[in-house]
């Protein structure tokens, strides 16, 4: 081209090729392409992603305006990222806690309310169906509001929840837009919804759900489905088959209840397919998943443990706890210390969202929960006016109004994807499942004021102080609450409403909705409650076992049991009669299983029978190997162990080869084994001390077997598999550290914000459980000495204070958590007492420019 | 272009880039990641005689997203963000520092290679006209 004086010569294919690009840019800039967000403002450097580079981490100095404050609140971090709230009024600290909360946590707050809310489709559209379904049929917002009426009479409460909610809003509201979270900007969101009371008690609500979502009526079922009713209370006892109770019952070692299973009689076809019919759409979907097999099943376990003066080194009252859940980065904990001259000082792990500290200690006492697995969920079968859209119900020979709801779910653009009606009675939600017609009257769901509990506690001077105000307020999901003073004391009750059925029964069956006599008649009144203070043993211990030995109780506990680890600490604090901060500390990721001590003298024995009396089926080389092998291993789950893989998979192979009865209907010999349900670790053992009994025989196979026919070969597959899988048993493949990894997953499932494939010590059933995939751990460590003179504590998390992945606080506490080691914990009484030095940043909070 | 004419085009100095690397680096504070095709459009209508506008233009808009990203990276936490945020984009091993730069560099060029067609095609009517 020619133009004046001046030639350019342009080639129109490259102009071309530009013109496609600048398009294919542009779009790509403007506009989101699958999972990837609009590139444009996510790589923009000003604003985009990379300025959370600029906000990763605290300023040594900022301030902030919260218009509600009443006077000027003081936060300094101290060199490990924790927040130590200094104000003048209760109410304000806890806006600094909304504040300092959702400076860190912003995406989780929400994203764990919008999960609560049943809102996960205005995310992730119709995909999340399902997860906002179970939750909204299950009333989780329905009873969120009612709680909310509640604590709206409830003056303390009310001041509290809507003090920390203006904190987390003043935060959102003069949030810069750089500061917006990452996880916003992957879903295109610009801005953040403020935040209102009833978030935080969604957030209970779905610990609720979390804890105390246990439905043995459906286990039973399953298993009756496969080999009758009978069978089925075999495998599926109301009292745990090993007791070693939280309760001390005088003795000194675990008692083994053990008797004869029934043997396995005709499926129950009709009964409990209609009960699982009704039941398996109540069920969370993960425990579904579970109980099929089709997924990992949900580990919520945690430890507790206290001694008392005489059994220490020191002569102070010890206190651990680590509490086990589903871990994620962020952590679900989060740490704080809120400080108010003469009212409150309390330092612990807060759930983001609720306006309180839910494990910790103050300067007087200490306290840490485990969950109780109680049974709190019954089924009623009802009778209503019409059975496509009902009306009315019938109770005691009268028809009764139903309260209806609607449910709107909506997709991310805010268009209408499902509509639901909900209808409820005077127990619950009533749903209508397989023709018939079921309600639900569930603890989690009744009007409960747990904040006003926890409110209390944290400043709660002894043990008695902190009982009484547990015991009035926290309802649900109930727990083993272990609490320790300066004065020596230590307690532990298991806190929360636990029903009274009609007849003292037990929650394993439907009841007839159509009488009240079906009602629950009141909840166990506290005083009744599992407890114990002082014993004579001279510490008390849980570990999600049973409460009362059977023996002692008069009330029916029924619920979801373990017992190995129980057994386990109860076997290391029996033992050490001068216990100190760091045993115990080194207890919380104890190597040591009292599961494999009870599970591996049977599989030697049996290998040695076998090789004396050899078993067709059985390589009498391999075994021998096997045998050798399993031998060699100490029975501990430390990292550099080589031997307590062949042990696992034995245990699986053994699993399977035992529970064939329960397996799914059409299950090929050689497909995938599906069982609709398996029994518990306790009733395999328990089954153990019977050796001749039918459950052994394999009915996929002509001949029958006995119970060490069945150990041997589990053995022997375990040696073949571990050796497929690992290659030579000399060799590093086989190493523990190579083969059980921990994952803590980003809520979004995004690798790249996760840690993956971490190496652990611990195992099956140990005191620092590992499993399967490696997702639920101890969530939270902590330990305290009750010093007369100065309470000291020492802690650590999977992660960190961060929400923010470019932070050096996301997961600054992942290598000492994953090491076992325990920080010690700064506790200043005022701002003077953290020296510059352990301060990393300040922040002031006033109510006005 | 003669090349006598060519040395004398490369000792000039760069203005464009130099300009296009101040309007992005400043006006992406304004209206972000947009300043980009802006300002390389605007370089490019001002400088469009200049034979090689388009490579000036995309290394000022590089220029300019890097003085941006040495300011990001002044807190020390960049490589720590590139990891996390890239994997988010299945970037591994902290791509997303290249493709951040390749974005801008790829966004610039285009449009200036683009503009300097359509404006050189204004130009030389309105000459016509005169």
């Amino acid at each position: 081209m020619k133009l004046g004086k001046f030639k350019i010569r342009i080639k129109h294919g490259s102009t071309i090729g530009a013109a496609v690009l600048l398009l294919l840019l542009l779009s790509l800039g403007a506009f989101p392409v699958g999972r990837a967000p609009a590139l444009g403002a996510f790589l923009d450097p000003a604003h985009g992603v990379w300025a959370l580079a600029r906000n990763a981490e605290l300023p040594n100095d900022a301030s902030d305006v919260v218009p509600t404050l009443g006077s000027t609140v003081e936060v300094r971090y101290d060199r490990r990222g924790v927040p130590h709230i200094f104000a003048t009024k209760e109410d304000d600290a806890y806006r600094a806690l909304g504040y300092v909360v959702a400076r860190d946590r912003l995406f989780q707050l929400w994203l764990q309310t919008m999960a609560a809310s049943g809102r996960l489709t205005e995310i992730a559209g119709p995909r999340a169906l399902p997860i906002d379904r179970e939750m909204r049929r299950l009333a989780i917002p329905w009873s969120a509001e009612r709680k909310l009426a509640l604590i709206d009479s409830t003056p303390e409460t009310a001041l509290l929840a809507r003090a920390y909610a203006d904190g987390v809003n003043a935060y959102i509201d003069h949030m810069s837009r750089d500061e917006l979270p990452l996880e916003f900007r992957l879903l295109g969101m610009k801005s953040v919804p403020r935040w209102e009371p009833i978030n935080s008690l969604l957030l209970f609500n779905r610990m609720g759900w979390t804890l105390a979502y246990i439905v043995p009526e459906l286990d039973r079922a399953l298993a009756a489905s496969r080999v009758g009713p009978v069978a089925a209370a075999s495998l599926f006892p109301e009292n745990s088959p090993i007791q070693e109770p939280i309760l001390p019952n005088g003795r000194r070692a675990p008692r083994f209840d053990f008797a004869r299973l029934a043997p396995a009689g005709a499926a129950d076809s009709v009964g409990s397919q209609t009960l699982i019919a009704a039941l398996d759409d109540f069920a969370p979907a993960s425990t579904a998943a579970a109980a099929s097999g089709r997924d990992e099943p949900r580990i919520f376990a945690s430890n507790n443990w206290a001694v008392a003066p005489r059994r220490s080194a020191n002569g102070d009252a010890l206190l651990a706890g680590d509490p086990h859940l589903e871990l994620s980065l962020p952590s679900i904990w989060y740490e704080a210390q809120l400080v108010v001259p003469g009212q409150l000082d309390v330092y612990g792990v807060t759930i983001p969202g609720l306006p309180g500290i839910t494990l910790g200690f103050n300067r007087d006492i200490a306290w840490t929960f485990t969950n109780t697995g109680a049974d709190v969920l019954d089924f009623y079968m009802e009778k209503v006016d019409l059975d496509l859209h009902p009306t009315k119900y019938f109770v005691d020979g009268a028809w009764r109004p139903l309260e209806q709801r609607i449910e709107r779910y909506r997709g991310p653009h805010g268009e209408v994807l499902a509509v639901d009606t909900l209808y409820f009675t005077h127990r619950g939600p009533l749903r209508q499942e397989n023709g018939q017609w079921l309600s639900m009257r569930w603890t989690v769901l009744e009007p409960s004021n747990e904040i006003e509990g926890f409110r209390l506690a944290a400043r709660a001077h002894d043990v008695d102080e902190f009982q009484r105000s547990m015991g009035k307020y926290f309802r649900s999901p109930a727990q083993n609450m272990l609490v320790a003073d300066r004065h020596g004391a230590i307690a532990l009750r298991s806190t929360g409403r636990f029903p009274i059925r009609p007849g003292g029964g037990s929650g394993f069956t439907i009841r007839d909705g159509t009488t009240s006599a079906s009602d629950w008649r009141n909840y166990l009144p506290v005083e009744f409650a599992p407890q114990a203070r002082d014993p004579d043993q001279g510490y008390l211990a849980s570990a999600n076992q049973q409460p009362i030995d059977p023996r002692m109780a008069n009330y029916w506990f029924g619920g979801l049991y373990e017992t190995w680890r129980a057994m386990r600490i109860n076997q290391l604090l029996r033992a050490d009669s001068a216990m100190t901060v760091d045993k115990m500390r080194r207890f919380q990721t104890d190597p040591g299983s009292a599961f494999a001590d009870l599970y591996v003298p049977y599989f030697l024995n049996a290998a040695q029978r076998a090789a004396a009396h050899p078993v067709a089926d059985v390589d009498n080389a391999k075994l021998a190997e096997a045998t050798r092998l399993l031998a060699e291993w100490d029975r501990r789950y430390t990292k550099d162990n080589k031997r307590a893989v062949l042990f696992d998979i034995a245990y699986a192979e053994l699993v399977n080869r035992t529970w064939d009865e329960l397996l799914a209907p059409g299950t090929s010999p050689g497909g995938v084994a599906r069982r609709v349900v398996t029994p518990s670790s306790e009733v395999l053992a328990e089954l153990l001390a019977d050796s001749t009994s039918d459950w052994w025989d394999d009915r996929r196979t002509p001949r029958r077997e006995t119970r060490d026919d069945i150990l041997a070969a589990s053995l022997v597959a375990a040696l073949d598999t571990a050796r497929a899988r690992y290659g030579d048993p000399s060799k590093r493949g086989w190493t523990w550290s190579r083969v059980r990894h921990v994952n803590i997953w980003h809520p979004l499932r995004l690798p790249s914000l996760s840690a993956l494939d971490l190496p652990i010590q611990g195992g099956r059933a140990t005191l620092n459980p590992s499993s399967g995939a490696g997702i639920f751990g101890a969530s939270w460590r902590m330990v305290v000495d009750l010093s007369s003179n100065e309470l000291k504590a020492w802690g650590t998390y999977p992660g960190g204070e961060s929400g923010n992945p470019a932070s050096s606080r996301y997961k600054n506490y992942l290598q000492d958590w994953l090491d076992g080691n325990l920080e010690p914990l700064v506790t200043p009484r005022w701002i003077p007492e953290l020296s510059a030095k352990e301060t990393s940043s300040r922040l002031t909070l006033r109510a006005r420019e | 272009m003669t090349p006598s004419h060519r040395r004398r085009q490369s000792r000039r100095l760069p203005l464009a880039a130099v300009v296009c690397g101040a309007l992005v680096a400043l006006g992406a504070w304004l209206i972000g990641w947009w300043i980009v095709p802006l300002a390389a459009l605007l370089a490019t209508m001002i400088w469009w005689e200049r034979e090689n506008i388009a490579m000036e233009v995309m290394w000022g808009a590089v220029g300019g997203w890097f003085v941006l990203l040495l300011i990001d990276s002044l807190h020390g936490r960049t490589w720590a963000l590139a990891r996390a945020a890239g994997g988010v984009v299945f970037l591994p091993w902290g791509l997303l520092f290249p493709v951040t730069l390749l974005f801008a560099a790829g966004l610039a060029w285009s449009m200036a290679t683009v503009t300097q067609l359509v404006w050189a095609r204004i130009e030389m009517k309105s000459r016509n006209r005169e």
